[in-house]
């Protein structure tokens, strides 16, 4: 490559793009590009250049990638993780290479570096001047930036679809995005959290006692990102329900689910990268379901059936399992939501998207699916 | 006891060194029969359209089992360790039956096997010896004695293609996982093709699996797959020897999604035909793609010498 200097991407996931881009400016002290904004045209773009049947997230990655490269970018981030994931980089490079981009490859996997410190080193390559205390003092604001992002989407989940004024909550999080994007420091995001969550409580909302609930599981990457999922979330929350989701960031990968503070250290101290991102959920849920379940099943297959399995028992009225299809792990998972669904009698929208889905056909499922559940939790309030 | 073992997926790997490890402890082994329409038509049935054909084939051989043994042998195989991983599903399986067939009598007998969760398969299989009622000698010897038959086995099938290479006449190396190259309703009838067509299928597992892991990253480095390595590792191997590839996949296969395509773009001295199998639409059309699949290598050849 020439000797350009380094200006690093990374995929859209949801809006995680802002703490990632964070941590590359602010930590590596490197030029970040974010990807524009996913549209029809980036997955089409990614979809052209992907193998046929490659599960949608690779596509969308790629989709990212070239937009990245058109906007200046010439470092692109991989991350490894269980399942394919761990095989994308890989072929990403190849087939971007194919297409006469000059870029580099930062691709965060295990295969590549063998264990956390030639990962650690894998990235400092890049920042070579840069010390690790510069690196380091990031990480807290990083995280804050995934915590608030991840609390803020919670309590729109489940409160935008009861909003008196149309649009109310919508403004406020376009808000915090935006102002977001250019905080600096953790006390930045801290205030801006609270001035959210503060706006937030002061709009009017009409929710009843006992609203539709609905719990949202599924793939790691698609369940993630409303752009992949087709704002089912959304969608399904202004019809007039409670949604909830446990799987983000924050749960998956910066704090632990185990509910005391021994389990808690204790997985934490056993961190397994083989096992990223599930080591430090897997074993814990996996005692939750041991009715269903004995093994890890793979990917964010026991996070699936444990919420669902949780979601089930809190007498939830609906569950919607999100997966890109052709997903393995998900896949595997389905025997198990079904069992789950004829033991607690709650129904179960199943959706799998490929680069084809069209926004259309889901809305539709999504509305019969609320119509039947709202319908049923009338039975049964009568 | 008897113990069904169903005929598909692992089986084409593991299946000897199983029979005799359970002959060895004293029991009975049950076979499921060779894929039938039957078992196509259960599979099918049980499972949720999108998997691949494979795996549906594997629930339909489960589903043979019911009623003809007291357990079903259905271990969990996550990884090799450095060796690489499996697909997924191969961590799911046990679960996935013990959910699917639920509310039948069919028992489920498990193994797990992770050696990057500090359990290889030696340890995994003397615990289960044990458990069925073994001795830790017993259990030591029925081990061993199963390994003995699996490396036979290899020996044998790397023996068959030494001989095979030597042949006459157009030969093509038939890429698939061993489930695939050898069932009845995937890969079986495709070798039977070729061979109808005056050339000669290898098999691409006929190959020492050690060295075909290490030469495969003389193609691609970072493949996760212990199986996926190993077909790489016989396309480097025999690459120089054959005069065509024919790539078998299960739709929408995870691993192969990503691999085959690292291969087609990776090797390019060597013709390469590259067959997606769905259960739908069976093997139409198939026969014609490789015919003149062959006639191209058998054109080029000519034109060459
Ligand atoms: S978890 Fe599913 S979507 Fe993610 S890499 Fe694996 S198969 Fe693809
Ligand atoms: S490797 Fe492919 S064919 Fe085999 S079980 Fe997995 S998805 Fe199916």
């Amino acid at each position: 490559m020439s000797a350009k200097p380094y200006n690093l991407t990374y995929p859209q996931l949801g809006n995680y793009d802002i703490p990632i881009g964070f941590l590359v400016r602010k930590g590596l002290g490197l030029a970040y590009t974010s990807p524009p904004p996913m549209t029809k045209q980036t997955i089409e773009l990614g979809a052209k250049h992907s193998p046929d049947y490659v599960c949608a997230p690779f596509k969308c990655m790629m989709g990212c990638y070239i937009e990245a490269m058109e906007k200046g970018a010439n470092v692109i981030i991989q991350t490894g993780g269980t399942c394919r994931l761990g095989y994308y980089g890989e072929l990403h490079e190849q087939i971007l290479k194919d297409l006469g981009y000059d870029f580099k490859i930062m691709n965060l996997t295990l295969a590549q570096y063998g264990g956390i410190m030639g990962i650690l080193g894998g990235i400092k390559k890049y920042a070579p001047k840069r010390k690790w205390s510069q690196i380091a003092k990031v990480i807290p604001t990083v995280a804050k930036m995934i915590k608030s992002i991840d609390k803020v989407e919670d309590y729109m989940r489940k409160n935008m679809g009861f909003e008196d004024i149309p649009g109310s909550f919508e403004k406020i999080y376009k808000h915090f995005l935006s102002k977001l994007r250019q905080a600096e420091t953790t006390k930045d995001v801290e205030e801006l959290y609270h001035l959210t969550m503060r706006s937030f409580s002061r709009l009017p909302v009409h929710k009843p006692d006992d609203p539709v609930r609905v719990g949202i599981i599924g793939e790691y990457f698609t369940i993630m990102d409303p752009f992949s999922n087709h704002e089912i979330e959304k969608k399904i929350a202004m019809m007039g329900a409670e949604v909830h989701r446990w799987m983000d960031l924050s749960h998956s990968v910066l704090s632990c689910p185990d509910d005391n503070a021994l389990d808690m250290l204790r997985s934490y101290a056993k961190y397994d990268l083989k096992r990223f991102p599930s080591s430090i959920w897997v074993d814990s849920q996996r005692k939750k379901i041991k009715k269903y379940v004995s093994e890890d099943m793979g990917a964010s297959s026991v996070a699936t059936i444990a919420m669902a399995d949780h979601y089930a028992a809190s007498g939830f009225d609906g569950l919607v399992h999100v997966k890109s299809f052709g997903c393995t792990p998900e896949m595997d998972a389905i025997p198990v939501l079904h069992n789950i669904s004829a033991d607690y009698k709650i129904p179960i929208l199943y959706l799998s998207y490929d680069t084809q889905s069209s926004d259309t056909g889901i809305e539709t499922r999504a509305e019969a699916f609320y119509d039947m559940i709202s319908m049923r939790k009338e039975a049964r309030q009568s | 006891m008897k113990i069904g073992i169903p005929r598909a997926l692992l089986y084409y790997r593991y299946g000897i060194f199983w029979e005799t490890f359970f002959q060895k402890l004293g029991h009975e082994t049950v076979l499921s029969p060779r894929t039938n329409k039957d078992i196509l038509t259960k599979g099918e049935q049980l499972s949720i359209d999108e998997n691949c054909l494979s795996t549906k084939l594997f629930f339909g051989h489960v589903a043979a089992l019911e009623g003809k043994c007291d357990y079903c042998f259905v271990p969990r195989i996550a990884n090799l360790g450095d060796a690489g991983r499996f697909c997924s599903r191969f961590e799911a399986l046990p679960d996935m039956c013990s959910n699917m067939f639920r509310d039948t009598g069919l028992k489920i007998l498990r193994a797990n096997i992770d050696p990057e969760q500090n359990i290889p398969a030696k340890r995994a299989y003397l615990k289960l010896a044990m458990q069925l009622g073994a001795s830790r000698e017993q259990a030591q010897a029925a081990y061993e004695a199963g390994m003995a038959a699996q490396m036979e086995d290899f020996r044998k099938k790397i023996k068959l293609n030494r001989a095979l290479l030597k042949k006459e006449g157009i030969k093509v190396l038939v890429v698939s996982h061993p489930y695939n190259l050898y069932d009845e309703y995937i890969g079986a009838p495709i070798i039977k093709s070729i061979r109808n067509l005056d050339a000669v299928p290898i098999c691409s597992d006929g190959v020492d699996p050690r060295e075909a892991r290490s030469k495969s990253t003389e193609i691609a480095r970072y493949v996760p797959w212990v199986v996926s390595r190993e077909l790489l590792g016989a396309i480097q191997m025999y690459r120089n020897q054959i005069d065509g590839i024919v790539l078998i996949t299960a739709f929408p296969c995870g691993p192969d999604s990503m691999v085959n395509e690292m291969i087609i773009r990776r090797i390019s001295h060597v013709p390469i035909l590259n067959l997606l199998l769905d259960s739908q639409d069976g093997n139409a059309g198939i026969d014609t793609r490789l015919e003149s699949f062959i006639d191209i290598i058998r054109f080029r050849k000519e034109v060459e010498q």
